[in-house]
């Protein structure tokens, strides 16, 4: 069996990875633009000059050694030919296949606002490449702007401010990370960074960079007016998927390849996974999820996505962790809002009947994932008759001769024996 | 194999044919009694059903009775819990049990680990002291009444020498034996804002000025314990220094009223030891008698029915039943007290078996003992009451008497007489107290202190307390510790249920003088006495204390200078805690094997192992091993010495 | 591979597993008495729950054959050891992203109270017979097994 795979991140290297497991024998290979294996998420990392490049790496020494997989680094798929189950390389090269897995993830865009995306001196983070260029620059630079306050612009501005930057953060909606966060969640982070000097303007858009006589954005003013002067500008404002090279082939594109629960695309052996995905935030579980579940049915073993639910998110800046599950943030009265909140730890959980649809726990988020699984699998707690903030594990125990947990879907949240 | 549980060597295991196995597979834990012969490739835990003792004669005894005794069950409760070890355990209200952890340092009233471990500390020392006081109640209730009955007093000596001292003026023994009586009952019953009168007649004058400073002498001793308990009632006394200085006043009671007076108060009634060998072990049962074994710590109880099994009357009905006669049966403090004086009751009294842990495997329920309490602070649920006093003493002894015929009659021939051969031996040195032993030096302590002066005795050390099955397992760290004690010239004084355990493995036999270092092994050799003097039971850290001051005294030095150390190495209960406390008013260096439930709370361990050597000398030492704890001993001891020029 | 199985109906709530927990991996040393009680620094990667009928529950990590902690790991710090079964964690490649916090259906773990860096996480004591919670656990509620892959 010959298994190709486009994409050396979370969902490839996990795709071959899991075929590896399942069969010792195939041949494996992996194209990929990058041409080192890192983790995306810690992208940042590198730019506050936390971690080195080799230390963004997620997989163990020689894993493709290890695990006998051919790796074609450095370079792009341009068009893939299923009819002759072959794909083509920028280099003119092609590789057949007998199955092919698509995860080439996504790209950051930058929005046509005006002379954004001229300017020498705007970035995106979404690859090494962005993270050194960023880096490099960040050392003549006093001042950066930050178009987008969601997750990855304040890994940026955080990271940029502790090297001594002077940061300002621009967020369309009401607050920072407006997606994961309240008001009062959002507010704690506001604060620690306010404290460190930045200025955040939220519901404000950019409407204009100011392009100095080399090319560079020397201003970004909002449509109130602001202007914010920058030697560097990050834009964090979303991303597109990376599938030019499926024109031309059956496969069904909607903002993302059209995949079903076992991760085929509608063209026959060709599967797809991670980011480059359709309808779902692009977050490194479900990527890596996708992955070893393409994995399994192109290695003949049926599988399905157990688990696509993306409304999820940690985080942790100046070491005060945060995490969001579901819609905190439902304006309705039919919903009921549990809040605790000392001054510190602050929890929220919003339900309705019996059914959790959204939480955040900021400060403690200990033992937080039964949350996840509850809020994802929509299991209900009326019947659980104690404080929501203590609802655990230990209320849907059971466990099975083999030693594992499970939850008793039947009698969810009823009596368990 | 060792099991290593908690980071300590709580108890060795060997192979046997008594397994307990842990099957994987199933599920199923432990499978108790189950047998295997060799072979296994899963994962199998092997033990015996019982504990390690150092007495091994008595372990393969236990090991194969095929009933349930404390050296079984120790088994089964070989997990304990951390919380308690550390003493931050507290249920003193309906908010509890709260429990120390760093997710929640402190219980709902607000008490801190410091708190918690001083209050039930302080509880353990309270209870400890009230059996004590107890003891010394009963006894000076019964002098009382035999002197108002003129009854038997056996020692003359002892009575005149306690009346000089609490300076009574009467002619007549029996005034003097009630008047006695009478003033030790007084500072008992005292409130405690009144000072106990005999306090500082019964104390070496150095020490009680130290006490009076310190302000740690005792009120009305029982009023002293009642108040504890109101201190470490919920949401009263948190203080943890307070609490501690109370369980000190505790000790003081404890000492001079609970173990010497109880003392002083039996050698009247009942003789003053005498040095002589005696028997000792399970060898001392003989079948051909009706055996009636005693255990508690109360002599005088028993002083009548010692006379009555000795007349014609009861071996006339001991011989109808087809035994010789009656012999008592030593067992735990009481039987060391009737060894230690066993000068006086040589007719009935057949010797000492051993301590608790011994003696339990010839009592158990099983063996179908009839089991009559005198005493109901002591009553167990399958034994029957008679509640002692003075006037019932005949015919409580005549029931007795009856009874244990029955029982003779009955059980005999359904039981199997299981009692191991060879367990024991002849000649183990008893009868030792301070007088007997000032006695048998010629009349004074000189000659001692001239021997540890010359280096021949290098110091003392008193080994005391009880045994208890976790500190290596019955008598282990006791016995390991006393051989590696005399192997360093340093001579030990034994008190307690640790007499028990040294002298059947043969330590206060003269023999045992080839165990000793060169220097002791001459000395003994020369004198013809063991290196483990036997001063018999826990009340005679009473008479050690005495032997304690009279050295002091004629070096004209304060306790704490002298070359002395204790240990209670395998203390078991409160009263071990509540005698612990006394040494460290006189303080002394006081060793424990296993810390007393105290080191959750750094302040009350280190006011304990620390701090108090400025405020009384002593303090406690924490060491479960056997050779650091000698080192640290001998440390001690040398240290002292060089202080003292010697 | 080896599991700890869990008899919720023995458990009485001790926090025995807890301790233990806490005995072998505290830094000053293996036996109870070095556990300073006090200390912040001592955590246990085991918890025990009450559910809603206060009945205890102890929580300890399960080396899920499919565990969704390392699915959910960013850094390659979580990862599942193909041969003994384990869900090893390395404290050195780790993060400190929370995913696996957020992700481990069972609640099992947490970030250190001090710093918020290291997650709490079960290592059934790597090299011991028997994990420590398993030893301090009074009513064997606690039992090892040995289960299929
Ligand atoms: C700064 C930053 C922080 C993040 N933090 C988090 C976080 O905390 N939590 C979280 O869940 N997610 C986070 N994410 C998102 C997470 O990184 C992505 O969800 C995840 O990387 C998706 O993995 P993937 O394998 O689908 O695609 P990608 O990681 O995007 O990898 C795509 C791969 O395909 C290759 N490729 C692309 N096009 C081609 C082509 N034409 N031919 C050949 N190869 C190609 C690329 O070289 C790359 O190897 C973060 C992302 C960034 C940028
Ligand atoms: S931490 Fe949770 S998900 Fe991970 S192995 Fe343990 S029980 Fe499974
Ligand atoms: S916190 Fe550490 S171990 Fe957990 S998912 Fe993040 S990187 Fe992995």
């Amino acid at each position: 069996m010959k298994y190709l795979i486009l994409g050396a991140s979370a969902a490839g290297i996990n795709a071959a990875k899991t075929l590896r497991k399942l069969d010792k024998d195939g041949s494996i290979t992996i194209i990929s633009i990058d041409d080192k294996v890192y983790s995306r998420c810690m992208l940042h990392l590198y730019i506050g000059k936390k971690r080195s490049i080799d230390r963004l790496s997620f997989v163990e020494e020689y894993f493709f050694e290890k695990n006998n997989i051919n790796w074609i680094k450095g370079r792009r798929a341009t068009k893939i030919e299923p009819e002759k189950k072959r794909v083509v390389l920028d280099d003119g090269s092609s590789h057949e296949y007998d199955k092919l897995l698509i995860a080439t993830g996504s790209s950051a865009v930058v929005p046509p606002v005006g002379n954004l995306r001229e300017g020498k001196n705007v970035f995106t983070l979404r690859n090494l490449e962005d993270a050194i260029a960023i880096d490099k620059l960040a050392d003549g630079s006093e001042r950066a702007v930050i178009i987008g306050g969601g997750l990855i612009g304040i890994d940026v501005a955080v990271e940029l401010m502790d090297r001594g930057l002077k940061v300002d953060i621009v967020e369309m909606g009401p607050n920072i990370l407006p997606m994961q966060l309240d008001k009062r969640s959002a507010n704690v982070y506001e604060r620690e960074l306010k404290k460190r000097g930045a200025g955040i303007f939220t519901n404000v858009l950019a409407q204009k960079g100011v392009l100095d006589s080399n090319g560079n954005i020397v201003e970004v003013v909002l449509k109130d007016g602001t202007s914010l002067s920058a030697d560097m500008v990050i834009v964090a404002a979303g991303v597109r998927a990376n599938a030019d090279f499926i024109e031309g082939t059956n496969i069904k594109f909607d903002r993302g390849i059209v995949v079903n629960e076992r991760c085929e695309t509608d063209e026959e052996d060709i599967y797809a996974a991670g980011d480059v995905c359709a309808n779902k935030p692009g977050i490194w579980p479900l990527a890596v999820e996708e992955g070893i579940t393409a994995a399994y049915n192109m290695a003949g073993l049926e599988r399905k996505i157990e688990n696509s639910f993306g409304f999820k998110n940690s985080m942790s800046f100046y070491g005060i962790p945060t995490i969001s599950i579901g819609n905190p943030n439902i304006d309705d009265e039919d919903y009921q809002i549990d809040i605790y909140d000392d001054g510190k730890v602050y929890k929220k959980v919003v339900h309705k009947d019996g059914i959790i649809y959204g939480a955040i726990f900021q400060r403690d988020i200990s033992y937080a994932g039964v949350f996840t699984k509850i809020i994802a699998e929509k299991i209900p707690i009326d019947t659980i008759d104690k404080n929501i903030f203590k609802i655990g594990y230990g209320d849907f125990f059971n466990i099975n001769s083999k030693g594992e947990f499970e939850f008793t879907k039947r009698e969810y949240g009823l009596k368990i024996i | 194999m060792t099991l290593n549980w908690m980071g300590l060597n709580m108890r060795k295991f060997k192979t046997s044919l008594y397994l307990e196995i842990k099957v994987y597979l199933k599920g199923k834990r432990f499978l108790k009694g189950y047998k295997i012969k060799g072979g296994f490739n899963m994962a199998v835990n092997v033990k015996t059903a019982t504990c390690e003792s150092a007495d091994k004669i008595l372990e393969s005894f236990i090991a194969d009775l095929d009933f349930d005794t404390c050296h079984h069950r120790i088994g089964t409760q070989d997990i304990k819990c951390g919380f308690g070890l550390q003493g931050v355990c507290c249920k003193l209200c309906a908010n509890g049990p709260c429990r120390v952890t760093p997710d929640s340092p402190k219980g709902v009233c607000g008490a801190t680990a410091d708190t918690i471990v001083a209050r039930n500390f302080l509880r353990a020392v309270s209870a400890g002291s009230a059996c004590y006081l107890h003891i010394v109640e009963k006894a000076a209730w019964n002098l009382m009444e035999t002197g108002k009955n003129k009854g038997n007093i056996k020692g003359k000596d002892s009575l005149d020498e306690l009346a000089s001292l609490f300076g009574i003026a009467e002619d007549d023994e029996y005034e003097k034996a009630i008047k006695i009586g009478e003033r030790v009952l007084v500072d008992l019953y005292k409130p405690r804002f009144e000072r106990m009168e005999l306090v500082e007649k019964l104390t070496y004058k150095p020490r009680y000025d130290r006490w009076q400073e310190l302000g740690i002498l005792p009120g009305g001793a029982k009023s002293e314990v009642f108040d504890s308990l109101i201190k470490t009632s919920t949401n009263l006394n948190s203080d943890p220094v307070d609490m501690l200085l109370h369980a000190l006043r505790l000790g003081i009671c404890t000492g001079l009223y609970g173990l010497f007076l109880t003392n002083r108060l039996n050698d009247i009634m009942l003789g003053e030891p005498k040095i002589r060998l005696a028997s000792v072990g399970f060898k001392v049962l003989d079948t051909d008698y009706i055996n009636i074994m005693t255990t508690g710590h109360q002599h005088s109880l028993f002083a009548h029915l010692e006379e009555a099994l000795t007349t014609d009357y009861a071996r006339e009905k001991a011989r109808e039943a087809g035994a010789k006669g009656f012999k008592l049966i030593g067992s735990t403090c009481v039987g060391q007290d009737m060894q230690l004086r066993g000068e006086h009751n040589q007719e009935v009294f057949a010797g000492h078996t051993g301590n608790n842990f011994t003696s339990e495997a010839l009592i158990a329920t099983e063996l179908m003992i009839k089991m009559i309490c005198i005493d109901d602070v002591a009553k167990k649920a399958n034994a029957e009451l008679i509640e002692y006093t003075y006037e019932d003493r005949e015919k409580i002894s005549s029931y007795v008497i009856e009874e244990a015929i029955k029982s003779y009659q009955n059980r005999r021939d359904k039981v199997v007489i299981n009692i191991p051969e060879n367990h024991g031996n002849d000649n183990t040195l008893t009868g030792i107290s301070e007088d007997s032993l000032r006695e048998f030096l010629g009349g004074s302590y000189k000659p001692l202190i001239d021997l540890i002066a010359k280096g021949y005795i290098k110091g003392v050390a008193g080994i005391v307390g009880c045994s208890n099955l976790v500190s290596g397992g019955h008598d282990v760290f006791t016995v390991k510790l006393t051989k590696e004690l005399i192997k360093r010239d340093i001579l030990v004084l034994s008190a307690g249920c640790s007499s028990g355990g040294l002298e059947n493995v043969g330590l206060m036999s003269p023999e045992a003088a080839d165990l000793a270092g060169g220097l002791l092994r001459e000395v003994c050799k020369d004198l013809g006495i063991p290196p483990v003097l036997n001063f018999g039971p826990c009340l005679s850290i009473g008479r050690l204390e005495q032997v304690a001051t009279e050295l002091a005294s004629i070096l004209n030095v304060d306790l704490p200078q002298l070359p002395l150390v204790l240990s209670a190495p395998q203390w078991l209960e409160e009263q071990a805690l509540a005698d612990g406390a006394f040494g460290l008013a006189l303080g002394l260096p006081l060793h424990l094997a296993k810390p007393p439930y105290i080191t959750g709370s750094k302040l009350v361990t280190k006011v304990l192992t620390e701090d108090l050597e400025e405020l009384t000398g002593g303090r406690l030492i924490l060491d479960d091993d056997v050779v650091s704890t000698a080192n640290r001993l001998e440390a001690i001891i040398l240290a002292k010495r060089v202080a003292l020029g010697i | 591979m080896r599991r700890i199985m869990i008899d919720r109906y023995k458990c009485e709530a001790c926090l025995g597993c807890v301790l233990g927990c806490m005995v072998e991996h505290n830094k000053k040393g293996k036996s109870i008495y070095d556990l300073d009680l006090e200390d912040m620094a001592n955590e246990s990667r085991n918890h025990v729950e009450v559910d809603y009928e206060n009945r205890p529950a102890p929580i300890i990590c399960r080396h899920c054959e499919d565990p969704e902690c390392v699915t959910t790991c960013m850094s390659g710090a979580m990862t599942k050891n193909e041969e003994t079964g384990l869900v090893e964690y390395d404290k050195d490649k780790c993060a400190s992203c929370f995913m696996c916090v957020m992700s481990c259906p069972y609640g099992v773990l947490k970030a250190d109270r001090i710093n918020n860096e290291v997650i709490m996480k079960c290592d059934m004591c790597s090299n011991r017979e028997v994990p420590r919670c398993v030893e301090f656990c009074p009513t064997r509620a606690l039992y090892m097994v040995e289960v299929a892959r």
